[in-house]
């Protein structure tokens, strides 16, 4: 990998203490992500991808434990106290989430919600804070940008909110951008505008990007490489093209084939039988098993490691007997 | 060409919308709008949809939010009056104009159409057991059927659903999302019904579970004849699973078409701009190319602005003074093929298929070959 990744996340693990015993939602999951770069985090509900997010912005509580280790620009992020947090959650990583209106105060105009947030992490005189906040809001595509500052959020349609969030999460100048979700709550069309919005900016302000989803048309517009979870660990992954057109691990290729698409006339669709595990019944061995057509008797005893090729990395006995 | 007015078109049609129409009055309350001097408030949700769906066909409804998709689906069910206009099932007009005063005639349609709603977490009762919840509408339908019998006929369905008999005695809760909406399935089909309204049924679905329940969905439809009026959103859902397509903005019908013409040739322009915005990972370039050759411009409309002209030409790239002024008809083409713009009938606007259909057809010899305009 390069010399200082934006992201580099390792071993990192959530666990959630219950009375039948500990769970583990997210097991020992490592990624790097360069800056300027789009690293696509697919899985279907239950996976974990959401609670990999929020350990990376150190937004998991007690008495769910975090295990393992955040670096954000060479610099180790978890495990710090509070305040210093605090900055690095505001400032240096960005966050999007599925529903805008959750991200804004209804009580503040967005341009008093900006001009906050950018005094917040900046030494800034009001009027310098609100010109740099019109500058955003036009980086963002909001046109009339003086007009709909003085706007409250019931005010905007549900794309021009995200694009307000956007603006907020950009306001730190972060070196990382977590989306959770950012277009599901979106209409297609207006899905359409966000995606390439997110992209533009990745291009050209060299922000790292996270992308959750579980949309795997959004992944294959916009990420450069994609990690597929499953069941708390990735299964899969690398370039975005690889893994869509050759996907190696049983799971992603069941997943691909199982998508509809208007490029092609099947009438049948494939499917994967079953469902993903539930926290306190995934299988031994490799999870996928149960569902998988093509398991081999050492899949039910011995659980696959994740490990890497030219063509990026799969945790499957298959692909990798060794 | 036709008018509208002048159908109908193929053979004898299960379920016939006529000028379908639906206006909510979403006024303030009546003493403050008279204090204030304010008007009345109307919503304008469906605004004259005429649709027919053959016996065993699955027609899509496909549109934005707030296009009033689901309005018009809860109308053909019975489950909101129509303002205007008739809903008529085999020959029997069920609701709004006309009516038929035959209760037994009434009964035996009303039995005969079902409904499966998006939200599986939300349409089964939490505290019935699942031979309940399917034996609901047969008790309703058949009052007088032996206890042992309906018990049989429960597991029946469950079976034909992919669910095991066993699963009876269970709660909604004990089951994940996919398997809630195949019980949905099994209480829509208890009453042998010949057309299902399916509202958005596999978009609180994960992917690999959506795929398990619309080949569910495809194979019930090839044993039993059923006829569905699929609502949806996602335009490569609807692809796969319909005969025919009708696309709707602002409460209105825009175009209607075969779905293999439609994909492969887009005649209206808002058509044109949903397809051109759907993520499609199978096209080479995945949705890349889509995003920034046709960028889809402009905002879901906000359905209470006072129109003018076609609903669409704030949005549209064709968009001249006709179009603001003048709402367009929706005017039928050979074939069965409807549309209403102003620019088609000019012949300013041509036919286009989506990126990633073009995609395909490319990558196919011998398809501009086969007359598909491209």
């Amino acid at each position: 990998m390069s010399a200082s990744p934006a992201l580099a996340v390792r071993g990192l693990s959530v666990t959630l203490p219950t009375r039948r015993g500990v769970l583990t939602a997210v097991d020992d999951v490592s990624f790097d992500i360069a800056a300027g770069e789009v690293l696509g985090l697919v899985g279907e509900s239950g996976a974990g991808k959401s609670l990999t997010g929020a350990a990376i912005i150190g937004l998991v509580e007690p008495p769910a434990r975090v295990a393992g280790e955040v670096w954000l620009d060479g610099r180790r992020i978890d495990g710090v106290d509070p305040a210093a947090a605090r900055r690095v959650r505001g400032r240096e990583i960005g966050a999007i989430f599925q529903d805008p209106l959750t991200s804004l105060d209804p009580l503040f105009s967005i341009g008093d919600q900006l001009v906050e947030t950018l005094r917040t992490h900046f030494p800034l005189a009001h009027a310098e804070a609100r010109t740099q906040a019109l500058a955003l809001l036009g980086d963002v595509g909001i046109a009339d940008a003086a007009r709909r500052f003085r706007q409250f959020p019931h005010q905007f349609s549900g794309g021009m909110r995200q694009r307000v969030v956007i603006a907020l999460a950009l306001a730190g100048e972060p070196s990382l951008i977590i989306a959770d979700e950012p277009t599901t709550a979106l209409d297609v069309s207006i899905q359409a505008q966000i995606v390439a919005l997110l992209r533009k900016l990745a291009r050209e302000r060299g922000t790292a990007i996270l992308l959750i989803t579980h949309d795997m048309g959004v992944i294959a517009s916009i990420a450069d490489r994609v990690a597929v979870m499953y069941a708390g660990r990735v299964v899969e992954s690398g370039a975005v093209a690889d893994v869509i057109h050759r996907p190696r691990h049983p799971y992603t290729a069941g997943l691909m084939a199982s998508i509809p698409s208007i490029a092609d006339a099947r009438t049948r669709l494939r499917q994967i039988d079953g469902a993903m595990p539930r926290l306190d019944a995934i299988p031994g061995g490799c999870a996928f098993h149960p569902r998988c057509g093509e398991a081999l008797p050492r899949c039910a005893g011995e659980r696959p490691t994740l490990v890497a090729s030219a063509a990026g990395e799969a945790a499957c006995w298959r692909v990798h007997p060794g | 060409m036709t008018s509208a007015a002048a159908q109908p078109q193929g053979d004898a049609a299960l379920v016939e919308m006529r000028d379908i129409a639906k206006t909510f009055d979403v006024s303030p309350p009546w003493l403050e709008r008279m204090l204030a001097g304010l008007p009345p408030v109307r919503l304008h949700a469906v605004d004259g949809v005429s649709l027919s769906i053959r016996r065993g066909e699955t027609l899509a409804l496909v549109g934005e939010s707030g296009c009033g998709k689901s309005t018009l689906a809860r109308m053909t069910v019975g489950l909101i009056a129509p303002t205007r206009g008739s809903v008529a099932f085999d020959g029997v007009t069920l609701y709004g104009d006309g009516a038929s005063t035959d209760a037994a005639a009434l009964r035996r349609a009303r039995t005969s159409m079902q409904m499966i709603f998006q939200d599986p977490y939300a349409s089964l009762n939490p505290r019935w057991r699942v031979a309940d919840i399917v034996a609901e509408p047969i008790v309703a339908a058949e009052p007088r059927l032996p206890r042992a019998e309906v018990a049989r006929r429960v597991r029946a369905l469950l079976q034909q659903v992919g669910l095991a008999s066993g699963d009876v005695h269970k709660f909604p809760h004990q089951f994940s999302g996919g398997q809630r909406q195949r019980i949905s399935i099994a209480r829509a089909l208890s009453t042998h019904p010949a057309f299902i309204v399916c509202d958005e049924p596999t978009s609180a679905l994960d992917v690999s579970v959506q795929a398990q329940v619309l080949n569910l969905m495809r194979d019930l439809q090839h044993r039993l004849g059923l006829a569905y009026l699929f609502i949806s959103h996602n335009l490569a859902v609807v692809h796969h699973i319909a005969d025919r397509v009708s696309v709707m903005y602002l409460g209105r019908i825009v175009e209607s078409a075969d779905t293999r013409r439609l994909f492969a040739a887009a005649r209206h322009p808002y058509t044109q701009m949903l397809l051109d915005a759907v993520p499609d990972l199978h096209a080479p370039g995945g949705m890349a190319a889509a995003v920034t050759t046709a960028a889809a411009t402009g905002e879901v409309p906000d359905a209470f602005a006072q129109r003018s002209g076609c609903g669409f030409h704030p949005r549209c790239p064709f968009a001249n003074a006709r179009c603001r002024s003048e709402a367009p008809a929706l005017l039928h083409h050979d074939g069965g093929d409807a549309v209403a713009c102003h620019g088609v009938e000019e012949k300013r606007v041509a036919p286009r298929a989506s990126v990633a259909a073009l995609a395909r057809l490319a990558a196919t010899p011998g398809a501009a070959a086969a007359g598909i305009p491209l």
